[in-house]
């Protein structure tokens, strides 16, 4: 059997070109996003660079030499860009004009559509938007590589995982929507919770001991910090359940990601199963 | 008083009433002006958050304590705050106005078509970012031990002002893109994550950055070189007077790219 | 002094024009396909004040864009206008001042406010005086009947409220001329009618001047005393209603219900200057010019040689006035056959189909 028929790559393949086309048509957001992302890393590689300017030089903070912490805080962007995803968004629309009652009447489940739709998607940006940006940022500031092969594969893998691990955070939200009218406030917090407590700004290991117990039971370090340190190769900072072991890390992070992926499954399947039950008896 | 006097005292009646009843509207969606309240608290004690984050590890910032960072801060947070009351409108022109076609509606009214612009869809929640400002701006003040006279605080007064207005003027030039090439986002996502940039000190970057951060888009003039003159630092101190001179110019110029931009609008077509 | 002078108005559009294809798309990217698309191409005409004017075309002709031209919002590419002694676009705000506009597609009121509200704050926009606002307030409520929902933000109300909300708002201010670009589309018969007369009685009364594109030719009937049609961007006829319908006029057709079944050929044979054609065996129908057969013959000599049921003599429908126009002037027959197409598409209620249009 001819394997690419096997894989349906054609359909792909026109999936991807529309999208690609999807993403032409909005030429300017296409641009401005890239401008966006190399806006952040040279704010914060600044900013950092500054840190470390009167400090001696291999001078650590909290583990972190200044090459590590530029490759960190760059490699944290660049994997945003892959992963970042509106479902929250999506859905509440969904929800606010009637049309998820649909979801109801197909024979899959939405949960696992919503999530298929995410990859698809993120696997589109990471062609399209993930390795231009990457592309400048490596071009343009000192982005250490990763310590291994094994590294790099399983950094793609993790990032892989964040996308999960968002687009079920972002089903939450979404299914916000229920009760609120309007997500707006919501999906704003939960921006901003992401942004501090994934560990995208600042690495996990720079906060207060208190803030990194508090983050080790959130869900949101294994967006950001997780793939960024696996890509690193070290967690410094002493956080107990990643390890500094390089190939520890590795095994210790995609696990406790794959955690998330399960606890969040879960609780997204039984808040939509009730959410369909009650749009089932008020009929949508 | 004189006829231009007059003038101007009957169009602010008529923006005023204009104002009151946009702001009546989104009062009426109460959830929504709840929402907007703790979103924006929560996100404006984030970024400030963030900043002690930062300077836990790290003491201070090329020369910089953390309270004087702090200080700046707070005042481009005031300034924002303000700005943010009329951003939305700005920041959707392109796509509610321009590709839905409002715009139509607005040319038919006998007044100033960006000033409508501006009273439409006023938020009134976000001025919480302004006043946690308030709060860090007077925290640092009181830490850093600073003994402030009447016209320090008018001073800082007047860079608050001006700084929103910076951002109205800079974000109405981007709108007036919209004129020109329809979009529904345009151009201003990337101008807006410039904003953070404006709230460091400007000697860390390298210079193409600051030169761009005190000409181009002058965030700089926000908030850093008057916080500079108030904490009495040297170098780029003098520059402070030059803020409200570049808010004028940037009025100036923003007045000009929306006359352009209404004379070469070309409706929705048929 | 007429009210409106337009001279040689032109208004060109760009229009981006996307390439074919994968590769075109990457190539749009970087280099832009634009293309001129003149709307409106050397447009002249006068009107008087207090004249109601009916500005019809096909989708596309420029109807809007020159609308858009006349009250101010879109500036021509060349041309002059001048409107109550004034540059629309150039002294906007004191023009649009004396102005009423209606766009049916879209309301001019504030979608969340009551309707109350939204006239108020009119009053207030435009510095009405007081009691002048007052007294045109309550005139406008008892015309157009807006007590039922006065109250109700515009978001709520139905189409025909809304037309009626909006019409009100473009008559507040008083204004000396009126525009209105498909006042009636989508409404339904007595909505119309009511539209229709206040129309008419804004007119008698106070004197604005009217002028309304629409593609429902009762508008026309009801409304225009005189015509102006565009196509491509050109003005193709202006004058009476009742001179656009005696030019086209001079043929006829009738409908003819038979109570026996007639030989087709031998009725052509007596009757050789009318064309026939046969539906079916008991209806023919019969097309004819009124300068070479006036009807009365004709129907004397079809009663008198046929088993007559019925005949009806349906009035020539503007559509087909429009279409014989287009063909006058040279036009393709596509482009007729579009227009046709256009306005029976348009046309909302099946009822409310104009007579004899053809099955």
């Amino acid at each position: 059997m001819n394997p690419v028929r096997a894989l349906h790559l054609p359909a792909y393949a026109g999936f991807f070109s529309g999208q690609f086309r999807k993403m032409l048509a909005y030429r300017t957001r296409y641009v401005t996003g890239i401008i966006s992302y190399l806006v952040y890393v040279t704010t914060y590689y600044y900013l950092w660079r500054a840190v470390f300017l009167h400090r001696a030089p291999g001078a650590q903070i909290a583990g972190f030499t200044l090459d590590q912490i530029v490759t960190y805080v760059a490699i944290s962007w660049i994997a945003r860009s892959a992963y970042f995803n509106n479902v929250d968004r999506e859905l509440a629309e969904q929800v606010q004009n009637g049309s998820i009652a649909v979801a109801l009447s197909r024979p899959v489940s939405l949960q696992g559509t919503v999530v298929a739709g995410a990859l698809g998607e993120g696997l589109f940006r990471f062609c399209f938007f993930t390795l231009p940006i990457g592309a400048v940022i490596f071009l343009l500031f000192p982005v250490a590589p990763p310590p291994s092969l094994l590294h790099a594969i399983a950094f793609v893998l993790s990032c892989a995982l964040s996308q999960v691990i968002l687009t079920h955070v972002n089903f939450l939200v979404g299914m916000c929507a229920f009760p609120l009218k309007n997500i707006d406030g919501v999906m704003r917090m939960k921006h901003y919770l992401i942004e501090i407590l994934s560990g995208l700004l600042l690495p996990i290991s720079l906060f207060p001991d208190w803030l990194q117990a508090l983050s080790s039971w959130l869900p949101f370090q294994a967006i950001a910090f997780v793939p960024s340190s696996i890509w690193l190769g070290h967690a410094r900072g002493g956080i107990g359940w990643l390890g500094d072991d390089p190939t520890q890390l590795i095994v210790h992070g995609l696990a406790v990601q794959a955690a998330w992926v399960a606890a969040l499954a879960l609780l997204c399947a039984f808040i939509w199963r009730r959410a369909a039950r009650s749009l089932s008896v008020q009929g949508g | 008083m004189n006829r231009n006097g007059c003038k101007l005292m009957r169009a602010l009646k008529i923006y005023l009433a204009l104002f009151a009843q946009m702001l009546k509207v989104r009062l009426s969606y109460r959830g929504d002006f709840i929402a907007d309240l703790f979103a924006t608290a929560f996100g404006g004690l984030a970024s400030l958050f963030f900043v002690l984050l930062f300077f836990v590890p790290i003491g201070d910032l090329a020369g910089w304590k953390k309270d004087e960072i702090l200080l700046i801060v707070g005042l481009s947070m005031m300034s924002y705050g303000l700005f943010a009351t009329v951003s939305w409108n700005l920041f959707e022109f392109g796509d509610r106005y321009i590709i839905e076609g409002r715009f139509d509606r607005v040319l038919l009214r006998p007044i100033s078509t960006w000033a409508q612009i501006l009273c439409d869809q006023f938020r009134i929640p976000v001025l919480a970012e302004t006043v946690i400002g308030v709060g860090v701006v007077a925290h640092s003040v009181t830490n850093l031990g600073l003994d402030w006279s009447a016209l320090e605080w008018a001073f800082v007064a007047l860079t608050v002002v001006c700084g929103a207005l910076l951002y109205v003027f800079v974000f109405s030039i981007l709108a007036s893109a919209s004129f020109h090439f329809e979009d529904r986002v345009g151009i201003a996502p990337p101008v807006f994550n410039v904003i953070p940039f404006g709230r460091w000190p400007q000697e860390i970057f390298p210079w193409p950055i600051q030169a761009l951060l005190r000409w181009v888009i002058p965030f700089g003039f926000v908030a850093y070189y008057p916080g500079t003159a108030l904490l009495g630092r040297t170098g780029l101190a003098g520059l402070a007077i030059a803020a409200p001179l570049v808010t004028l110019a940037f009025g100036l110029l923003a007045a000009f790219c929306w006359r352009l931009g209404v004379r070469k609008y070309e409706s929705t077509g048929s | 002094m007429p009210a409106v002078v337009v001279t040689n108005l032109v208004k060109e559009f760009r229009r981006f024009k996307r390439r074919e294809g994968l590769a075109g798309a990457f190539k749009d990217l970087f280099q832009r396909n634009y293309q001129a698309l003149r709307a409106v191409d050397g447009v002249s005409f006068t009107i008087e004040a207090g004249e109601r004017i009916g500005y019809i075309g096909p989708n596309g002709a420029g109807k809007s864009t020159t609308i858009k031209m006349l009250t101010g919002i879109l500036t021509p590419t060349s041309g002059e206008i001048a409107a109550l002694g004034l540059s629309p676009h150039r002294q906007r705000k004191e023009y649009v001042r004396r102005i009423g506009v209606v766009f049916g597609q879209r309301t001019q009121l504030w979608w969340d406010l009551a309707v109350i509200e939204s006239l108020k704050l009119l009053l207030q926009i435009y510095e009405v005086p007081k009691a002048e606002g007052a007294a045109r307030l309550a005139k406008l409520t008892e015309l157009l009947a807006l007590d039922e929902f006065l109250h109700t933000p515009v978001r709520k109300l139905s189409l025909g409220q809304r037309m009626r909300a909006d019409l009100a708002a473009s008559l507040l201010h008083g204004p000396e001329m009126l525009f209105l670009d498909e006042p009636t589309i989508g409404l339904d018969l007595v909505a119309k009618d009511a539209i229709r007369a206040l129309l008419k009685r804004v007119n008698d009364e106070l004197g604005t001047t009217i002028l309304l594109t629409t593609h429902d030719l009762r508008d026309i009937e009801a409304l225009a005393e005189r015509v102006m049609v565009i196509d491509g961007g050109k003005i193709v006829y202006d004058g009476s209603l009742d001179k656009l319908r005696d030019e086209a006029g001079e043929e006829a057709s009738a409908e003819i219900e038979l109570l026996e079944p007639a030989s087709l050929p031998e009725l052509q044979r007596a009757l050789p200057q009318v064309r026939f054609t046969q539906e079916n065996p008991l209806h023919l129908r019969a097309v004819f010019s009124k300068r070479a057969i006036p009807a009365a013959e004709l129907l004397s000599r079809l009663v008198g040689s046929l088993k007559v049921a019925d005949i009806a003599l349906p009035e020539p429908s503007i559509e087909e006035v429009i279409r014989r126009i287009y063909e006058k002037t040279g036009k393709s027959a596509m482009v007729a056959a579009k227009t046709a197409a256009g306005a029976a598409a348009t046309s909302p209620a099946a009822g409310d189909a104009p007579r004899g249009r053809a099955r």
